[in-house]
């Protein structure tokens, strides 16, 4: 029998739109997702906080990260450029929710390594459906430390 | 003789200005010296070949001024244009050619007068000199035909062929004086000819005489032997007689003792006497014959007429010594026959008289021939001057002839090496240089612009034809960037617009659902129906923004060719618009692949069939695809089964946010026929919509574009990837 896993999942949702964060939110709430979150509006302060939680508790921290890629100061690939850089968080599991479904910002989301490329559109059915991906992920899939 | 080949007085259009008054224009100049009296003369007599001098120069002199004019450009930057520098090229070599035809022309006319001079001139001096010559030649032949002309021949063919050989001397002599000889010489020519054509008939007749003349004396001779002879016959009967008496005398005086002088008297008139006589006349007849016999016809006259003396005397002692013989018939015998002795030697007519005509008659052949020989040599002599001169004449147009010849030949070599050299050398500094290699430059730059790199240098200058073009393609380049950049600006723009105004409106749609989803229950019906209101309000607008950039970005639409298959851009499109398949497609006969700008088309039936689906009243419905290939063009026909368009309207169906349903039963912004009819008109393509809801239902909507070349790379890789 497999130990339990030391750590739950934690979602670090970042992205500067309130109403898309608040969407996420309810979405999770709805499929009953009861993983931690914690929500960085912007990818500056989404890397301090990564970081600070990595000196915390001396390895990987334990979240995967919804990424909007447009976002003010620091934007979602930027973020990526510097998590990838960074050797102690380079290994965090990032799935980029956006608006934008052109090629380049998918290619080159996975240059960095993304774990999926999930377009935000206004059906709600479908990000429900991203979302309860999401939990089945956190909940079976083993996250780099 | 017209052997000059110069020009013997020309006056220069340009050096009459001594004869105009002041103007120093060319122009002028050359119009005055065109209309002034003063001709320009090339010693020739043919005006034509004046007047297209004439014309010539006129042409050369207002191409002149034409180029003159023309040249008259701002600065010396028209000198390195190449259509200047091409048309110097040309005109150089135009004006070499105009020279050289000028040049040939001239020797060409050289050469037909030397042509002429030996045909008119010298030639038939020559054959007619040849003419008297042969002429003469052949009186001369007759001359001697003449000396050997016995007595039986017939004489009247040499007269003939002498009079008719003096008859075609004539000829030819009258001929020479037409050709231009010196008429005293001919004139003296021709007196000799006659000369000797008279010196030639007395010839003829002389010796005719002569040979009369011989026959009669030896007939004369045989009557002379004859009487000789007969003469000889009786004298020596007289003889024998006597001297038979004379014996018996004699023999009868030696008998007898009576030997009288009487006796001796009878017998010696009777006896010694007469033999005597018969002796001495025997004597005189034969010295009379026998001068006869002797004298040389050759002799001269004197020594004829004292032969005749002698033997006229001869005869008159014989005739004396006759008298004296006894009497009887032998004595008139013999004096007939004295007597034809006489006659045949008389005076008149006898052999001496003969032999002195003929001496005389050789003579005169003597004379004529001599006189012949004479004429004969100076007739050669004149006829042979006439040849010589001919013969240099001949000299002189064939040396004349060889030096047109060598002008032609050099003057051509000469032009061909100028043009070569001419065209040789526009060909390296103008074609080559100039205009070859740069504009290759140009075209490969031109082409890479074209084909979309945008970033290739135009490494061409200069102040002719070919840097302004250059310059001109520098703009164009900029223009293209410029328009490349816009465009990018444009994509951004409207991808970012379209980002930061859908982000609003999708939580604007959001709230509403989670309010309504929330508070379900604790609103009023009111405020659902305002919640439900402000939910499709806010589909609409985002509906309305996503038609209205695709109608901006239909501006943009690819340009790109590619070869299209329609029904499987049909099929596709169609798997995307009505998924569940709640509209049965049907084709019609669909034409082979072909190239036309794929995005446009896609576009266009995106929205076209879109639009049928939309406004289908059925949840389930037919559509008909046909489509053709005209000339340069394709059609396709879409026939769906809808409802239909009224007449009315099937224009303003087309404008900007037009629908024919109101929003609320048919959700629409109204832009897919804005979009499909801008996209049309950018193509030069045509639309049509037939349909009439009161005839039958249906629509169908018929769509012409330009066809394009596919471009030359096109694999079936992209082709699927275009589909």
């Amino acid at each position: 029998m497999r130990p339990r896993k030391l750590q739950e999942a934690r979602f670090l949702i970042v992205d500067d739109d309130e109403i898309s964060v608040m969407a996420m939110q309810r979405a999770m709430r709805k499929l009953k997702i009861s993983n931690e979150t914690h929500v960085c509006t912007d990818g500056q302060h989404a890397l301090e906080f990564l970081q600070s939680e990595q000196q915390k508790n001396t390895g990987l921290p334990p979240y995967i990260v919804t990424l909007d890629l447009n976002m003010p100061r620091m934007g979602g690939l930027e973020l990526l450029d510097a998590l990838r850089a960074d050797p102690e968080l380079s290994r965090v599991v990032v799935f980029v929710f956006t608006t934008s479904d052109t090629p380049q910002d998918v290619r080159s989301a996975y240059d960095h390594n993304v774990a999926g490329y999930v377009v935000k559109e206004n059906a709600s059915e479908t990000l429900a459906n991203a979302l309860n991906m999401l939990g089945t992920y956190s909940r079976i899939v083993e996250l780099p430390v | 003789m017209r052997t000059r080949l110069l020009p013997q007085r020309q006056v220069h259009p340009r050096k009459a200005r001594g004869h105009i008054s002041g103007s120093t224009q060319p122009a002028d100049q050359f119009c005055r010296a065109w209309h002034s009296p003063v001709q320009i003369h090339f010693g020739c007599s043919k005006p034509y070949l004046l007047g297209v001098k004439n014309v010539l120069m006129g042409l050369a002199y207002a191409r002149g001024m034409l180029f003159l004019n023309w040249l008259r450009l701002p600065g010396r930057d028209s000198l390195s244009r190449i259509t200047v520098r091409l048309r110097i090229a040309l005109l150089i070599l135009a004006a070499a050619t105009a020279v050289v035809w000028l040049v040939s022309m001239q020797q060409a006319r050289a050469i037909m007068q030397s042509y002429n001079q030996l045909d008119q001139t010298a030639l038939p001096i020559l054959e007619r000199s040849g003419g008297i010559q042969v002429g003469l030649v052949q009186l001369d032949a007759l001359m001697n035909r003449i000396d050997r002309i016995q007595p039986g021949d017939s004489t009247d063919h040499i007269r003939d062929n002498i009079t008719k050989s003096v008859q075609e001397m004539h000829r030819n002599l009258e001929r020479l004086i037409t050709l231009g000889q010196s008429q005293i010489a001919i004139a003296e020519l021709t007196e000799n000819l006659d000369l000797a054509e008279a010196s030639s008939l007395e010839m003829l007749e002389d010796r005719i005489s002569f040979l009369g003349v011989q026959q009669t004396l030896d007939e004369q001779y045989v009557i002379l032997n004859d009487l000789h002879r007969r003469s000889q016959d009786l004298l020596e009967k007289f003889a024998l007689n006597l001297s038979s008496k004379t014996n018996g005398f004699l023999q009868s005086a030696a008998n007898s003792d009576n030997v009288n002088a009487a006796m001796i008297g009878e017998a010696f008139e009777g006896l010694f006497l007469p033999s005597l006589t018969v002796t001495s006349l025997s004597f005189e007849l034969d010295r009379v014959v026998s001068l006869a016999h002797v004298s040389n016809i050759n002799s001269v006259k004197d020594d004829h007429a004292r032969a005749l003396a002698q033997a006229q005397l001869g005869l008159q002692r014989a005739i004396l010594h006759l008298a004296e013989l006894p009497e009887g018939p032998d004595r008139l015998a013999l004096s007939k026959h004295v007597a034809g002795l006489r006659d045949v030697l008389r005076e008149q007519d006898g052999i001496f008289t003969q032999k002195r005509t003929l001496a005389a008659l050789v003579a005169a052949q003597e004379r004529h021939r001599l006189t012949q020989q004479a004429l004969t040599a100076s007739a050669m002599q004149l006829t042979s001057d006439l040849v010589t001169r001919s013969r240099d004449i001949v000299e002189e147009a064939s040396q004349a002839l060889q030096q047109a010849i060598s002008k032609i030949t050099w003057t051509l070599i000469v032009a061909v090496a100028v043009g070569l050299a001419v065209i040789f050398s526009a060909n390296y500094s103008i074609i080559e240089r100039q205009f070859n290699r740069r504009i290759h430059v140009l075209n490969q730059s031109v082409l890479a612009i074209a084909a979309g790199d945008l970033k290739h240098p135009i490494p061409v200058s200069g102040s002719d034809e070919l840097g302004e073009m250059a310059n001109a393609l520098v703009t164009f380049k900029k223009n293209a960037e410029d328009l490349h950049h816009s465009n990018e600006e444009l994509e951004t723009f409207a991808y970012i617009t379209a980002h930061d105004l859908r982000t609003p409106i999708s939580a604007i749609q959001n709230l509403c659902t989670w309010v309504s989803e929330d508070e379900e229950n604790r609103l009023s019906s009111e405020s659902r129906a305002y919640l439900s209101l402000l939910e499709k309000r806010t589909l609409r607008l985002n509906g309305h923004l996503n038609d209205l950039l695709a109608y901006v970005q239909a501006e943009h639409v690819s340009d790109a060719f590619e070869l299209v298959d329609l029904h499987r851009t049909v099929t596709t499109i169609l798997k995307d618009l009505d998924p569940d398949q709640n509209f049965e497609v049907s084709f019609g006969k669909m034409p082979m692949p072909f190239g036309a700008k794929g995005d446009v088309l896609r576009n266009i039936c995106t929205n076209l069939l879109a639009n049928v689906i939309k406004h289908h009243d059925a949840p389930t419905g037919r559509i008909t695809f046909r489509a053709e290939i005209l000339a340069d063009q394709y059609r396709f026909e879409i026939q769906d089964d809808g409802p239909g368009i009224s007449p009315l309207y099937h224009d303003k169906i087309f404008e900007l946010f037009q629908t024919l349903r109101p929003r609320d039963e048919v959700e629409g912004s109204g832009l897919g026929l804005a979009v499909v009819r801008k996209l049309i008109k950018r193509e030069n393509g045509a639309i049509t919509v037939s349909s009439n809801p009161d005839l039958k239902r249906g629509t169908k909507i018929s769509v012409t574009l330009p066809l394009h070349p596919p471009p030359a790379r096109c694999t079936p890789a992209r082709l699927g990837k275009a589909a």
